[in-house]
């Protein structure tokens, strides 16, 4: 697989979005691997430097999608 | 990439868990399965589609009860629970809706420049707008879609306000004015994941900003209010306050003119410690009477704090909630702090006078003088404390100190080099700019004497005290003047890269001979059509000049293309490399022949080695520069618009203020077209999904059989059938041969897409709209 941005081999894929993306372009951000309610409390567990490709968005503000509830 | 986790042997991902749930068997999703076979898992996306489809006629069911079972229920066929979710996060359907506690207020102003403030009640977040992006708030109720205010504007004014509507859907959004709030899981990550307990973060903040702030000050002030300094809002405590401030003028002045105090008789270190504190009682006092007026005309405290300005402690309070305040409001807020601190230096003046043998009289002057050098720095309107927005209040320019000083570093600059005469705001502004640079340079250098003369005597004590004293002083010293050393790297930081672009300048002076030679060799080269003379300059500025002895590879087969060459000197071969090790000479390059463009233009391999045969320059330009400034010239496939196309786009009216980028996108997007004279363009009554501009030629607008005008060149139509969802309400025929831009709803909509995510929905992107006192 090569790089989304420069077309080199790639090392890894991005955890959003699987582009791949070289040492170079890599880059990280926190991914939540599953949630948790603990009482009142919301809990996640976190990857805090899963692998980034910087040319998809994950967005930070979550959906709202009443359909499957 | 990350391990991944592994809960008792199971799969704990988000997705891991929603397949694990989503495996049990779906009712749905089972019609004509035996009982003995097994559900057939449907898979993720159709387990989603079915679930969607279940919910829809479930929610059915529930309404046919009360509709009465006359009509037989026909299966309904499941929602694309992926359309749906396009529908959500596509930025062109987001109705955004300005939430209901959103204050707007407009301030009229005497020139004309009014603008319009709007504030977040729930985070005392304001943004200053102009009237014409407020109009565009109006239209946010949650029933127009981002496309629709983008049409309807482009409606009313004739511009395509792309990026303008974006930018403020974004800003609002991330300063949650809108309604649902924003809710930013990302900041909620990063903080939840640097578990420091509050006190730690204040701290560490503090040694980053030198600033510490506390958010919930409203509730102090306001309970001070409540119990004490409401009272000085009525006409008796008043005029007290107004009594003790004027006669402890008069008393100050009678003391200086008697000559029993001076500033450097009290050498004592503990008075210079009093002083200390007095000077951060004042503070305090002069911040609560701004605060206590903000209070009092019905506004929010946002925070209060502690900070080191300029290397002096001092308390502030963030008020930008004032800015909601009437223009005389704000002017008593702005006027309170200073008035506050007469008060005090007026009763300090009187007790001095009254009692001048008092063992605590001689650090009361001291602080007296402190409190009026104070009040005059504040009230002098040409620093940008409280003297200067009472002034920009009274000539209503709220933004005078940066505009004076705009014209003055370039408008100003432009004028004197073309002798062109100043009109008389100009020259106020001019006047305005000089003076405060003057006055600036004189308050840091009197600070500096006074400080010196009230301190003096404290810091030599420390100095000649010892190691210990010694030491505490340094730290004090690196901790308060912590700004002014930061300013001092800046500056040596700016004056460094002056010196980088003066060395620059300079060897590229002393390189022109050779930069000539390279420039003249790109345009000679019969792969790139003219290269105009811009892009020749710039090209001279980037191009590099490296030499390669005898024998040595300039480029290797099968290396990624990061330049292309153009051979000044020498002769070099280019050669192909087989498997087995051969090589095969394809080509001889000499002086002026090019190397390596297509590669770098395809972003491929090097399909051959070049190699020098005896010692030779080449010049070298970097993809970078060659992506930028030749790719869009090269006569091979188009590998960008070139100018020309975009110059053409901008030339339509309603497309002239787009950006670069944002019209490279519509020419993706949108495409040309010809029409000879007498030709249709446009039916009435046929379905509308195209907006047209015409670049030449003339048409005419026909209604029924009726021409009801004619347009030419810059004008557009079709826009009424985007912007109504109505078929076209008149037929548009061309009178002569016509070149059309067209752009169909699709188009459109990608373009809106794109605008989206060019932009980043960052709330320190609306900084410049948020104010501090």
């Amino acid at each position: 697989m090569d790089c989304w941005h420069c077309k080199r081999t790639a090392v890894g894929t991005c955890r959003f979005c699987g582009r791949g993306i070289c040492e170079d372009h890599v880059e990280t951000h926190p991914y939540i691997l599953d949630t948790f309610r603990s009482g009142d409390v919301n809990k996640v567990l976190v990857v805090e430097d899963a692998l980034f490709c910087g040319a998809c968005t994950p967005r930070p503000d979550p959906v709202e999608l009443p359909e499957l509830k | 990439m990350p391990p991944k986790l592994k809960k008792a042997g199971r799969d704990t991902s988000v997705l891991g868990s929603l397949d694990r749930r989503l495996k049990r068997p779906v009712k749905a999703a089972s019609h004509g399965t035996s009982k003995r076979e097994r559900p057939v898992w449907p898979g993720l996306w159709g387990t989603l589609d079915a679930k969607s489809g279940q919910k829809q006629v479930q929610a059915k069911k529930r309404a046919g009860k009360s509709r009465a079972a006359k009509k037989a229920r026909r299966p309904r066929a499941p929602a694309d629970i992926w359309k749906l979710l396009g529908k959500r996060i596509d930025p062109t359907q987001y109705r955004p809706k300005l939430a209901a506690d959103i204050e707007i207020k407009h301030f009229p102003l005497r020139w004309g420049n009014d603008y319009v403030m709007a504030a977040n009640p729930r985070d005392l977040l304001h943004y200053r707008l102009e009237p014409g992006e407020v109009e565009l708030m109006e239209l946010m109720d949650g029933t127009r879609t981002v496309r629709d205010i983008v049409l309807e504007r482009f409606h009313e004014s004739g511009d395509l306000e792309l990026s303008g509507v974006v930018d403020l859907v974004m800003s609002l959004q991330a300063g949650s004015f809108l309604d649902p709030p924003y809710v930013d899981t990302d900041a909620a990550l990063e903080k939840a994941l640097d578990p420091i307990s509050p006190a730690r973060r204040k701290a560490r903040e503090f040694l980053k900003t030198l600033m510490i702030e506390w958010s919930d000050a409203d509730k102090l002030v306001r309970w001070m209010y409540n119990h004490i300094l409401k009272w000085f809002f009525k006409v008796i405590p008043l005029a007290l306050s107004l009594v003790v401030a004027i006669t402890g003028f008069v008393a100050f002045y009678i003391v200086v003119h008697g000559h029993r105090f001076s500033l450097t008789s009290e050498s004592a270190a503990t008075g210079g410690l009093i002083i200390l504190g007095l000077n951060y009682f004042l503070t305090f006092v002069h911040e609560l009477g701004h605060a206590t007026v903000m209070i009092h005309y019905g506004r929010r405290v946002k925070s209060a704090g502690f900070m080191i300005y300029f290397g002096s402690p001092a308390f502030f309070v963030e008020s930008s909630d004032g800015l909601m305040m009437e223009r005389k409001q704000r002017m008593a807020q702005s006027f309170a702090g200073p008035y506050a601190e007469a008060v005090i230096a007026g009763g300090a003046s009187l007790i001095v006078l009254a009692f001048p043998g008092l063992f605590i009289s001689s650090i009361l002057y001291k602080f007296a003088v402190i409190n009026y050098f104070l009040i005059f720095l504040n009230l002098v309107p040409l620093l940008e404390l409280d003297g200067y927005w009472i002034l920009s209040d009274l000539i209503q320019v709220p933004d005078l100190r940066p505009r004076s000083l705009q014209f003055f570093r370039h408008d100003f600059m432009h004028k004197l080099r073309k002798r062109e005469r100043l009109t008389l705001q100009e020259v106020g502004l001019l006047l305005y700019a000089v003076l405060g640079v003057f006055f600036t340079i004189f308050t840091l250098y009197s600070s500096v004497f006074f400080w010196e003369q009230i301190f003096g005597s404290l810091i030599a004590r420390l100095w000649h005290g010892g190691l210990i004293t010694r030491g505490i002083l340094v730290a004090i010293a690196l901790f308060v003047g912590g700004p002014l050393i930061r300013g001092a790297l800046k500056i040596i930081g700016w004056l460094v890269n002056h010196a980088r672009v003066a060395w620059r300048q300079l060897r590229f002076k002393l390189e022109t001979k050779w930069r000539v030679e390279a420039a003249e060799l790109i345009d000679a080269v019969p792969l790139f059509d003219d290269v105009p003379v811009e892009v020749l300059n710039e090209l001279a500025g980037r191009v590099k000049l490296r030499a390669f002895r005898s024998g040595q590879s300039v480029v290797r087969q099968g290396e990624r293309a990061e330049a292309f060459y153009i051979v000044r000197s020498g002769v070099l071969h280019a050669i192909e490399e087989s498997e087995g090790g051969k090589e095969r000479v394809l080509r001889i390059l000499g002086r002026g022949e090019s190397f390596g463009e297509l590669a770098v233009a395809q972003a491929s391999r090097r399909r051959a080695t070049v190699r020098a045969i005896d010692d030779c320059e080449v010049f070298e330009i970097d993809k970078g520069s060659f992506d930028r400034l030749l790719a869009d010239m090269i006569k091979v496939p188009a590998f960008a618009p070139t100018f020309q196309d975009l110059a053409e786009l901008r030339d339509l009216g309603c497309f002239s203020h787009l950006e670069q980028d944002e019209l490279v996108d519509l020419l993706k997007e949108g495409d040309w077209f010809n029409v000879g004279p007498g030709e249709l363009i446009v039916k009435q009554g046929e379905a509308a999904e195209t907006f047209y501009a015409i670049h030449s030629g003339q048409v005419e607008v026909i209604e029924g059989k009726k021409v009801v005008g004619s347009l030419g060149p810059g004008a557009y139509f079709g826009e009424i059938g985007l912007l109504l969802h109505v078929r076209r309400t008149a037929t548009v025929r061309a009178l002569t041969a016509v070149r059309l831009y067209r752009l169909n709803r699709k188009a459109f909509d990608r373009l809106m897409r794109s605008a989206f995510k060019k932009g980043t929905l960052n709330p320190h992107a609306a900084v410049d709209r948020v104010a501090h006192h």
